[in-house]
């Protein structure tokens, strides 16, 4: 069974072939600055295959028949043609309320997915347009959307809500939806496997960190919290947001400098996390790490309050869960870099949680821990879940 | 007759209820209302109900014409979205100093959180200013935003005719200008467009569309396309001079002038009042200076001399303000007096 997997931003389509008798990842790739005249196709294939063009790729159209016509060439001898695609996963945001799990899409799908763009105005749609094309260009082929949010939607009502008058819920369903639920939710369900326990019976905090970061707790198989709110906003302090903030800043802000929406918008944003902090024009954790190393008081410090907000975060789920059998990092960052993972976990033996500081330095995913707390790290595949997820559903048509 | 978007429903169904009323088909009736208005109802049938689809407006680079503040805001407001702008100023000295000012500005943004380092270097990557007239040859849209003379102005379309290929559309900010009048001098009518940014460029969210008897249908349309394209509404307007913002807010300020003028409040209590009171960011007096008492008061005259009415004939004071430099923020004094630190432009 071939699987294509289809991840649709606003500027840039990736996407992955996958043989799902194996798991096998048959070619990855991305068409990158879509509605520029020098947009670029690269290709991964086989065992080290590559292969790139640039071209002017006006618009998603275009870029995803230009997938279609990569991944069915001859030349790279990947796929012999697309009818053996037996379906496609899609990558969607923001499923809101609506999707608590991964779905067919049929065009009343498509019609509740568009009633959740008010949501996420900037990623879903370009993911609703993606998999309209690809509806239009493999038209026999089932698509299935599989959403960010939806492993989340187990959270229980007095996790979601926030403190803000019940009829807002009601009006504008305003409340805790959560993110890099596909991530979460393999993370955890990985970290079982490796431990040789079932999931069903376990409590796991997972810490998503890359460019956005976010931390769940996962309690007998189930999100039952998560740092990311109402956008991707909340929580951890990330590469350029700012996450968790006393909201009344925000009118301060506005009022104190004459900001206009997009101003403070933009600010916490684009503007804050470790990039506002360190002041150093990049939010990517490896120069920080290395500015900090060279003894840079603002890298160094801006580090510290990064890590310290994972660790907060990990002894509140602790106490959300009643315990914790399992924390797992997973990610660019939480893969990558270890520092950061020790200096997360600093001071947090009391709940069990030891180090194993040879094997946190490897760069192999794995376990990393002695103590009775297993803490493992564990490379994210969003793309793998899509397709599994897409397999599950199209074998339950037949 | 109104033509606006919202009103394209009713008049359908007023279309309907009339055809009932006098017994004929709604097709007689369009018929014969056609004879009365003929052109009005061509128009109706050209305004654009539905746009949401920005990927057909065939807009990859666009040239500017005038590198003063308008000029600036659409290039900034283009280029941040990732389309390359041509901005023609009048001379080499002028394109230098305005890319010295939008250096400023787009600084000035990044204070206010609006803008980040990187946003910055698409700006300025994709602006090429240059007073060569010649490189507007393949742009798609053309935006002109000069006010000129009558005669200066008919000048500069027709050397636009043998510029740009017979594709690209004319897009003229300048809301006083007598469009209808221009078109008659110049071979493609049909891309000729009024489409008005209100100052400040960026923060305003609503842009005037004024078509005229020759511009295409098309031609409205992919306007209309830009406009969602710059997350701006849009209205389109039918056979004016001076939009709606412009007409109202010219007697708006005029008034204010002659109040000040009259002695019976300060510039500053004028203001102060209509910012309270009505609930305006600015009031009439600084907004005037915001825009430039140049400006203003050519705007006032067009408006005049178009329509004779008084309440748009410039107050004698505000020639002499003019005439004496006092043009307001930019040169740091109009009817208030400005510092060098409040005067960052928005573009």
């Amino acid at each position: 069974m071939i699987i294509l997997v289809i991840n649709s931003g606003s500027s840039s389509v990736k996407f992955q072939v996958f043989e799902m008798e194996t798991e096998l990842v048959l070619c990855r790739g991305i068409v990158e600055k879509i509605g520029s005249n020098f947009s670029k196709l690269k290709l991964k294939y086989g065992k080290d295959g590559s292969y790139e063009e640039s071209s002017e790729i006006l618009d998603h159209r275009i870029a995803i028949s230009k997938i279609i016509s990569v991944i069915t060439d001859p030349r790279f001898s990947i796929l012999p043609d697309v009818t053996v695609i037996m379906a496609v996963g899609h990558r969607v945001v923001h499923g809101g309320e609506s999707f608590t799990g991964s779905v067919l899409i049929s065009t009343d799908v498509i019609d509740a997915m568009e009633r959740c763009i008010e949501l996420a105005p900037l990623h879903n749609p370009p993911n609703i347009r993606g998999i309209k094309i690809c509806r239009e260009l493999l038209p026999n082929v089932p698509q299935v959307g599989v959403f960010d949010t939806a492993f989340h939607q187990t959270m229980p009502d007095y996790a979601y809500l926030y403190g803000l008058p019940y009829s807002l819920y009601e009006k504008y369903k305003i409340r805790r939806y959560g993110f890099h639920g596909t991530s979460h939710y393999y993370a955890s369900r990985e970290a079982a496997r490796i431990m040789g326990r079932d999931v069903l019976e376990l409590k796991i905090i997972t810490c998503h960190l890359g460019n956005g970061a976010s931390i769940a707790a996962v309690k007998n198989g189930e999100s039952i919290d998560t740092s990311m709110g109402f956008t991707p906003l909340e929580g951890l302090v990330m590469g350029t947001r700012c996450g968790d903030l006393d909201p009344a800043i925000i009118p301060f802000l506005i009022e104190k400098d004459q900001l206009t929406m997009d101003g403070i918008n933009n600010l916490m944003n684009k503007h804050s996390g470790v990039y506002g902090l360190a002041g150093m024009k990049t939010g990517d954790m490896r120069d920080l790490e290395l500015a900090a190393d060279n003894g840079q008081k603002r890298a160094i410090l801006a580090r510290e309050i990064y890590a310290y907000r994972i660790r907060k975060y990990i002894g509140a789920y602790a106490a959300a869960l009643g315990g914790v059998d399992a924390v797992v990092f997973t990610g660019g960052v939480g893969e990558n870099d270890p520092q950061m993972r020790e200096r997360s976990l600093a001071g947090l033996q009391f709940l069990g949680l030891e180090l194993d500081l040879e094997r946190n330095k490897l760069r192999d995913p794995g376990v990393i821990s002695t103590g009775s707390v297993w803490i493992l790290v564990i490379k994210a595949d969003e793309e793998l879940v899509i397709a599994r997820e897409a397999n599950r559903l199209v074998l339950a048509l037949h | 007759m109104d033509l606006n978007i919202g009103n394209q429903d009713r008049l359908k169904t007023r279309l309907r209820e009339l055809a009932e009323k006098f017994h004929v088909s709604e097709s007689d009736l369009a018929y014969e209302l056609a004879r009365i208005h003929c052109e009005d109802l061509m128009l109706l049938q050209r305004y654009p109900t539905d746009i949401d689809d920005t990927d057909s407006i065939e807009m990859k680079v666009i040239g500017v014409i005038g590198s003063e503040t308008i000029g600036r805001g659409i290039a900034k407001i283009m280029a941040v979205r990732g389309v390359r702008v041509v901005m023609i100023g009048e001379s080499d000295g002028d394109v230098t100093q305005s890319m010295e000012t939008m250096h400023c500005n787009l600084d000035w943004l990044i204070t206010k959180w609006e803008l980040t380092e990187t946003e910055k270097k698409l700006i300025l990557q994709n602006i090429h200013a240059t007073s060569d007239f010649g490189k507007l040859a393949d742009v798609d849209i053309v935006f002109d935003t000069t006010r000129l003379t009558f005669d200066r102005k008919l000048g500069l379309y027709q050397k636009l005719d043998r510029t740009i290929p017979s594709r690209t559309i004319v897009a003229i900010d300048d809301e006083t200008c007598p469009l209808e009048r221009i078109s008659k001098g110049i071979s493609h009518p049909d891309r000729l467009i009024g489409f008005h940014f209100i100052y400040p460029v960026s923060r305003r969210k609503i842009v005037e569309i004024t078509p005229i008897r020759t511009t295409s249908a098309e031609v409205i349309r992919r306007m209309a396309g830009v406009s969602r394209f710059l997350d701006k509404e849009f209205v389109v307007l039918h056979e004016t001079i001076g939009g709606v913002s412009t007409r109202i807010m010219a007697p708006f300020i005029n008034e204010a002038i002659r109040l000040w003028s009259e002695g019976c409040a300060t510039a500053y209590e004028i203001d102060r009042v209509m910012r309270l009171s009505m609930n305006l960011p600015m009031g009439p007096l600084e907004y005037a200076d915001t825009i430039g008492l140049d400006v203003i008061f050519q705007i006032m005259e067009s408006l005049w001399r178009f329509y004779g009415m008084l309440q748009f004939k410039p107050p004698e004071r505000l020639g002499y303000m003019v005439k004496s430099g006092l043009l307001g923020k930019k040169s740091g004094q109009g009817f208030h007096t400005y510092k060098a630190s409040q005067i960052g432009e928005v573009l």
